[in-house]
């Protein structure tokens, strides 16, 4: 399926390692040229290079800052001399339990994934308004649908990110810019390594689901690959796509339990 | 995107009109060989007849909501194409009637269209799909599930039951590597949106535009869909790019739909 993303420009936020990387990747193998956009350095020196093409470059800029996220912009239009998709995937998993996770670090965990989003949209909306077309893509994790004791943060961040997806879609539909989510569960990568695994294996689950361990393994039995969610993105980034809008591709192996 | 479909057999079910024939066409253009049916053979022949050049493609009359007649037509694609990976349950229509109009006979024959005609296919290609440890099926339900507003209650209850059975069957033969979900289309021009347009037409009052311009208005992007849109997001999750999706659904409706975790 020709998905006719070539000469397109991809700006994919936490873009480093894990499911960025791969997306970057796949991205750049469908024809786009790539910028991705890391924290660390030293990290995204290295992420670049391992892509190994004259279409990648690499910014630094930390998405919670607001004047970081402004100048990244501006310098991937200048480099690029436009920005036609936007992967929102900067941020991580926040683990633990409300009395282990400070209203501090809530704080600082809703900047990365809520406000560092929201200011993306705000610097590339006009530009993609300009041009009439546009796609937004925000990684949420599935703990956003998936409620979980030791991931109550999270929980509620996703959920967050999920009313923003939703509502930016609205505002910017009319434009021809098309916001959607793509929410991961149950993927190997080193964000997942050791993940402590809690009462969620029982909540809900029939005896046979509790025996075969679905709330482990999920109902397909087998855990995905960063591979699995860069496809869903590149699908819903590209013109096969067009009628798809503020809504979300679960790749979660039928992990999360709404009928709808 | 290699979607690694070449050489799959795939059966669409309402193949010969609108979102089917559309879904039939690109699985052949991917390489699929391709076993469509309706109930109604002149359809369905002029169908195969114009699609025959893209690929393989058989017709088989059925009426799906008949078990033997289902079988039937599972049966005359693993004679023709050796096994069945792909099943698109698609056939059937939208009923709108309020409560007070519809009548147990109109909903009855809903569930038994949509219901169990989905659920009889399902049914007859779960033992090839289970022998062969692969499988993928998707249920086109419309968005009447999520919005059974109350000028379309027949459609609203029958598609949240079909909502139900995608997550059941999904969870059910998932560890059978059989992949089931859901894709949820609204608005899409086909000849059910004409004969909506001509309704609203006819009990408003109004001309054309207006009765347009009442659907376009629904969604945020202000557009009606192709069904060419929907066939390629079907492409997409019958493929192995999709391994990972499972038990799920995905709204292609341009914004219609109102959840937020939808």
């Amino acid at each position: 399926m020709d998905l006719w993303l070539t000469g397109k420009t991809a700006l994919i936020t936490g873009g480093s390692s894990g499911i960025g990387l791969v997306v970057a990747r796949k991205l750049m193998t469908e024809g786009c040229r790539v910028a991705i956009c890391g924290r660390d350095k030293s990290k995204l020196e290295k992420a670049v290079m391992s892509l190994n093409s004259p279409a990648v470059k690499g910014f630094v800029a930390d998405i919670c800052e607001p004047m970081q996220v402004e100048t990244l912009i501006q310098d991937v239009v200048k480099s690029f001399a436009g920005i036609d998709i936007v992967v929102s995937n900067a941020g991580t998993h926040l683990p633990g339990r409300v009395d282990e996770i400070s209203s501090d670090q809530l704080c600082r965990h809703f900047r990365t994934k809520v406000t560092g989003a929201w200011d993306l949209a705000r610097c590339v909306a006009p530009l993609m308004k300009e041009k009439g077309t546009g796609r937004f893509i925000v990684i949420i994790g599935q703990a956003g649908k998936v409620p979980q004791a030791n991931a109550i943060a999270s929980a509620v961040v996703n959920a967050a990110q999920h009313a923003f997806v939703k509502s930016l879609s609205d505002e910017l539909a009319p434009f021809g810019i098309l916001v959607n989510a793509v929410c991961p569960s149950r993927i190997i990568s080193p964000l997942t390594e050791g993940l402590a695994l809690h009462n969620e294996i029982y909540l809900g689950r029939s005896l046979d689901q509790q025996e075969s361990r679905w709330g482990a393994e999920v109902p397909l039995g087998h855990w995905g690959t960063p591979e699995d969610v860069a496809n869903a993105v590149v699908f819903l980034a590209s013109k096969r796509a067009e009628f798809i809008v503020g809504t979300n591709i679960d790749v979660d192996g039928g992990h999360q339990r709404s009928i709808f | 995107m290699d979607l690694n479909l070449k050489g799959k057999v795939a059966l669409v079910t309402g193949g010969s009109r609108g979102i089917g024939r559309a879904v039939a066409q690109c699985l052949l253009e991917e390489g699929c060989n391709v076993a469509i049916c309706s109930r109604g053979l002149t359809q369905l022949e002029a169908t195969v007849a114009e699609l025959s050049n893209k690929g393989r493609i058989i017709g088989v009359a059925t009426d799906v909501t008949k078990e033997s007649e289902a079988h039937r037509f599972v049966e005359r694609a693993l004679k023709d194409f050796g096994r069945v990976d792909i099943l698109i349950n698609n056939a059937g229509t939208h009923v709108r009637a309020t409560v007070e109009s519809t009548t147990v006979q109109i909903l009855e024959q809903q569930l038994r269209d949509k219901v169990f005609g989905f659920f009889t296919m399902i049914k007859a290609v779960l033992p090839t799909m289970q022998r062969q440890r692969d499988g993928r099926i998707i249920n086109i339900v419309g968005q009447a599930a999520r919005h059974p507003h109350p000028d379309r209650f027949p459609s609203g209850v029958t598609n949240a039951a079909l909502m139900a059975m995608t997550k059941s069957v999904g969870d059910a033969v998932a560890r059978d590597n059989i992949r089931v979900n859901a894709v949820c289309p609204q608005y899409i021009e086909s000849e059910l949106l004409a004969s909506l347009i001509e309704r609203e037409m006819r009990q408003r009052g109004v001309d054309r535009a207006a009765a347009a311009a009442g659907f376009t208005r629904a969604n945020p992007l202000g557009r009606t869909g192709q069904p060419s849109e929907v066939a390629d997001l079907v492409a997409f999750l019958v493929s192995d790019c999709a391994n990972f999706v499972a038990a799920s659904s995905v709204s292609i409706d341009g914004g219609y739909q109102r959840y937020v975790f939808g």
